[in-house]
């Protein structure tokens, strides 16, 4: 079953990458980003995979997807917002999470046994920071257009979803590992993962650059 | 004790569930919450850019009835001092044909058809200045070069047109708003000031216009000008606003007087709140 999950998610990234390269000339700067990260995120979800059938353990796969989420979503903030203060953040913050995968990586969590929860917790902290400062942002300045329209509802949606959900995650896993019911937790994972990568699908499907002067400035 | 310790994990279990439930519920809630939220925020705005756009046509309406109403006191009074003179003069001058020897005669009729001639061409060029069309199809340079002739003609004041640069449209509702700022300061030099000099200088750049009139009459001082004056000047300031433009008013007693607006043509123009207005130039 969970085997048959796993493919029907990386199906779906597929699917997601595709859809992303398809629209990808007509797709404003930040969700251009966006696209670009799904063929990432595809081609890294088949690279786990791959690695750890050979050797067990995709944590150095997982510690290279974290970096990149991490950069690729905190790139479309930084197209997204208006503000100077928050930009000139997100610039430094990108460096920051570099130093501290690397650190994690190194000394913390190595690289070839652990996964980096840690660099997930401190991005998810940050990502649930930015979607709710964005949400902010798009109560000061709205548009005409009807919100379920609008691709940045839709980002900021899966990433509010997704990083907040992941804290929900972290909680449960304590207690189902202490009961041997850990694949409960990776259950959870898959279908929320697949639920983020659908909104994100709707994100790039409603994205116009005619929406570009209003809401995304460089 | 096993009973008890299976009890406990069910426990466990339903507080987990109702957690997730929760947190689930939570989360749906707050991003409906903000859907609702928008939504009351878009129709606020709404209201607002609508009256906004109310107070702008209003605006433009009222600029408009004011060039007319302009332009209806200049006919006037060239019809009164110029057409009605000359028409006058060749009346009086056909009146003594019938006296006149015949080299005379042939003088006076040639005077005569000339004066017709010239009367004719400024009737035509009242004509085009009755309706406001003629600054879209003639465009802003060369309406205003109408109105320099039209003035130099009448002998009223000595009015100078100075272009620097390629004239392009600026728009019809701004070069609408130039058009009566333009009027307005000129009426202000004739009426008020008593100038006797009136400088015009446009100036097209590439993201720049610039309308700058200059006269040599009295002058006032910018913070107490008489009420009629000052309220023109606050218009004249509130419409160049309006067109997204930026009019300064630098005067002095007895230094006259000097009206500058500026204008990005390229840039589009936006209401207060930041939205376009439907003049804007791509």
């Amino acid at each position: 079953m969970i085997i048959f999950l796993q493919y029907i998610f990386n199906f779906l990234l597929l699917v997601i990458a595709f859809i992303g390269m398809v629209r990808y000339k007509k797709l404003t700067i930040p969700f251009k980003i966006l696209a670009f990260s799904m063929a990432v995120s595809f081609i890294l979800s088949i690279g786990s995979k791959i690695v750890s059938i050979k050797y067990k353990n995709n944590a150095p796969v997982s510690h290279l997807e974290t970096w990149t989420n991490y950069v690729f979503y905190a790139l479309v903030y930084l197209f997204l917002f208006k503000n100077k203060h928050f930009k000139t953040f997100i610039r430094i913050s990108i460096f920051l999470i570099t130093a501290f995968t690397i650190f994690n990586g190194l000394f913390l969590q190595p690289f070839e046994r652990i996964f980096p929860t840690n660099v997930e917790i401190v991005t998810g902290i940050l990502f649930v920071i930015f979607s709710l400062i964005l949400f902010k942002q798009m109560l000061q300045y709205p548009l005409q257009v009807n919100i379920i329209k609008q691709s940045v509802f839709w980002f900021n949606t899966a990433i509010l979803f997704c990083y907040a959900t992941m804290f929900l995650n972290l909680a449960l896993t304590n207690y189902y590992s202490q009961h041997h019911l850990i694949t409960i937790v990776y259950y959870f994972w898959l279908y929320v993962n697949m639920i983020f990568n659908l909104l994100l699908l709707v994100s790039i499907l409603m994205d116009k650059k005619e929406t570009l002067t209003s809401n995304a400035t460089l | 004790m096993q009973h008890s310790n299976a009890g406990i994990q069910d426990d466990n279990i339903e507080v987990i569930i109702l957690a997730t439930c929760f947190f689930f519920a939570f989360l749906a809630c707050s991003v409906i919450y903000f859907v609702v939220l928008y939504r009351n925020k878009q129709l606020k705005n709404k209201k607002e850019q609508d009256e906004r756009e109310a107070v702008f046509r209003q605006e433009l309406l009222q600029t408009q009835v004011e060039v007319q109403e302009q332009t209806f006191e200049n006919v006037s009074q060239e019809i009164h001092d110029n057409i009605t003179q000359v028409l006058s003069f060749v009346k009086l001058s056909l009146a003594t044909v019938n006296n006149a020897t015949e080299s005379d005669r042939r003088l006076k009729i040639n005077e005569c058809r000339e004066l017709l001639a010239n009367t004719i061409s400024d009737l035509r060029d009242l004509s085009k200045s009755l309706s406001f069309e003629h600054i879209a199809s003639l465009g802003f340079a060369k309406t205003i070069g109408m109105e320099v002739d039209r003035m130099n003609k009448s002998d009223i004041i000595k009015a100078t047109l100075e272009i620097n640069g390629d004239p392009y449209p600026l728009g019809e509702q701004s070069e609408l708003v130039l058009f009566r700022i333009f009027q307005e300061t000129l009426n202000n030099a004739l009426k008020h000031a008593g100038a006797k000099h009136f400088k015009i200088l446009l100036e097209y750049h590439g993201d720049l216009f610039i309308l700058s009139l200059e006269d040599d009459g009295a002058g006032f001082s910018p913070q107490v000008p008489d009420n009629k004056t000052g309220s023109g000047l606050r218009n004249m300031v509130n419409r160049a606003t309006l067109i997204g433009g930026n009019a300064t008013i630098d005067s002095k007693p007895g230094e006259g007087c000097r009206v500058t607006v500026k204008l990005n043509p390229v840039k589009p123009q936006f209401y207060s709140d930041g939205r376009p207005h439907p003049d804007r130039i791509s």
